[in-house]
């Protein structure tokens, strides 16, 4: 791969903080989970992201291609707005003139300087924080360490847990020394929080009441994803203080197999209180995304998806393509099964077709969003068609649904019994 | 695989170039172009012209299209229309019409290619083209390093 496909400056201004408090390069890199990794119970972020950062950045700048950006790799090769390029065009760089681009960011003369420097002098401005594994939901794609449900069913059914370390954001003074960094951050830009649930877990709060007190909170951008069982009026009055807020609501499916995904979520309260947020947003300007993870279970109506999102004017986004569990992911549908979908959502793109060329790489641009709209679609349409058939993965999946229906008294053909056979064929 | 320090040419450059044509029913009139302050034309415009300039890549990039000698007539016009500015491959107008400063003895602000009286039409680019590109193509924000 040439520098071009593998370059990203995330780490110049960007990372992450897990749910154990163990940091993480990028939001959207590989998630890794070792005890022996830094944190922020052991590692001040100064100290990470001036010191141990510091490597990363130049095997980025010798134009090595790195195992942790894989999953950005496979959204650039199906034409899937990856992180890598929504980082690079924060820097002012595009892939289409990406040499001059360069050449030109503000960021040219600091990148270069990268290359001979020990340490690194600047903070974070772009934050991915995420606060823990509190949440309502069970979503059958998640895992223990992002949510509490989801832990305890593990426990009730046998599966194994992993390790699950307590939320770093239970402790009150590592919260308040965070809190302190992020006061302490010159130009601080971008601060976007997930869960569990944000709007149950109490820091998520505490860290905006502490902002709001301590920090012109007028030029930050608050951002935070939700899963739309819950509502809390006075965390919007204190988001109604940042500059802007980008909502993201999690949602998979118009069609009621959201509820057997998202369980135990119900499609006609989540659909009220996402009518909710879109109302509120346009009323403080905010933006509103729809933030899916498609899988095998709700791939064949993702179309109603983005029906609604054309209906509201609202973009579609996913940080990437389902990885794990792997026999949840889309490409365990068999072949001839993904031709209907496939189908439906080239009837979806003809209709909504835009007449412009260029690519939009900043989604967050509410005036481009149809064609926003477009390009993801067409991104799962090239993911359907060329990614490779993992049909041997369904009796892992319909043994796994098995355990859960047992556990939740409900089962998937009720949702879809268009699968019946193919679940059937593999155990159900 | 190539690394940054490969990307490290800043004597690059960036292609600017202009096409522009004449009306001529009610007489020829006479137009210059400047790109940072060269004179790329300078000449009674009768047919349709391209010019060219190489500019660094980092410095900005102001073209002033001028028009003088037209003498006005109801029935028969004489103008200036600027065909297609394109700074390395890319379209700058009509897409960024709204950007353009045009100065006319009529005291006229029009948005828009066509010079119909004479004065100046100029499009400043106060920063390095790809910088200006970013803010003006809704491409988001544009984050600065701390100095």
């Amino acid at each position: 791969m040439t520098f071009k496909k593998t370059f990203c400056p995330s780490p110049w201004f960007h990372m992450r903080i897990s749910n154990n408090g163990q940091y993480q390069a990028c939001r959207w890199g590989k998630k890794i989970f070792s005890n022996n990794l830094p944190r922020i119970q052991t590692e001040s972020v100064e100290h990470y992201f001036q010191h141990t950062l510091q490597d990363f950045r130049k095997s980025l700048l010798i134009g090595n291609k790195l195992d942790y950006c894989n999953e950005c790799y496979q959204q650039d090769e199906h034409h899937k707005v990856s992180g890598r390029q929504r980082q690079l065009l924060k820097i002012g760089v595009t892939e289409e003139n990406f040499d001059s681009s360069l050449v030109s960011s503000p960021w040219f003369g600091t990148l270069k300087d990268t290359q001979d420097l020990p340490t690194y002098s600047a903070l974070p401005v772009d934050w991915q924080i995420d606060l823990g594994n509190y949440c309502n939901s069970g979503c059958l794609f998640c895992n223990p360490k992002n949510s509490s449900t989801l832990l305890s069913d593990f426990k009730k059914l046998g599966l194994e847990t992993g390790q699950v370390d307590r939320n770093w954001c239970d402790n009150e003074s590592t919260l308040l020394s965070f809190v302190s960094v992020l006061s302490n951050t010159q130009n601080l830009k971008y601060l976007h929080f997930i869960g569990g649930e944000t709007l149950i877990t109490p820091a998520f709060k505490f860290i905006l009441k502490q902002l709001v007190n301590t920090t012109d909170v007028s030029q930050i951008t608050a951002g935070f994803t939700t899963n739309l069982t819950v509502w809390d009026d006075e965390i919007i009055e204190l988001l109604a203080k940042f500059k802007q807020v980008n909502v993201g609501l999690s949602i998979e499916s118009l069609h009621p197999i959201n509820d057997y995904v998202r369980y135990p979520s119900k499609i006609s309260i989540v659909k009220e209180i996402a009518d909710k947020w879109v109302r509120i947003s346009k009323k403080f300007g905010w933006l509103v995304q729809l933030r899916i993870t498609p899988t095998i279970l709700t791939v064949s109506s993702l179309n109603t998806i983005y029906d609604y999102a054309f209906d509201n004017n609202l973009n579609v986004e996913s940080c990437n393509f389902l990885q794990n569990p792997s026999f949840m992911r889309p490409t365990v549908l068999p072949l001839e099964l993904r031709a209907d979908i496939i189908e439906k959502l080239n009837i979806l793109i003809d209709k909504k077709k835009t007449k412009t060329t260029s690519r939009v790489v900043n989604t967050r641009n509410p005036n481009n969003i149809s064609q926003q709209l477009v390009e993801d679609i067409q991104s799962y349409v090239n993911y359907l068609e060329d990614e490779n058939d993992e049909s041997f993965r369904l009796p892992e999946l319909v043994s796994y649904l098995k355990k859960f229906e047992e556990l939740r008294g409900n089962s998937v053909l009720d949702y879809l019994p268009d699968y019946e056979q193919i679940f059937r064929s593999a155990g159900y | 695989m190539n690394r940054y320090l490969d990307q490290l040419d800043t004597n690059r450059t960036v292609s600017v170039d202009i096409s522009v044509r004449p009306l001529i029913d009610n007489g020829i009139p006479h137009c210059t172009i400047l790109v940072n302050h060269n004179v790329l034309l300078d000449t009674m415009l009768d047919q349709a012209t391209c010019v060219n300039y190489k500019a660094n890549i980092l410095d900005p990039i102001n073209i002033v299209i001028s028009m003088s000698n037209k003498q006005y007539n109801s029935l028969r016009e004489t103008a200036i229309i600027v065909d297609s500015i394109v700074i390395d491959g890319i379209e700058i107008i009509p897409k960024f019409n709204h950007l353009v400063q045009y100065t006319n003895e009529k005291q006229e602000s029009v948005f828009s290619n066509y010079m119909g009286f004479n004065g100046s039409w100029t499009l400043d680019i106060n920063q390095p083209f790809y910088r200006w590109y970013h803010w003006h193509n809704s491409n988001g924000w544009l984050l600065f390093p701390l100095a």
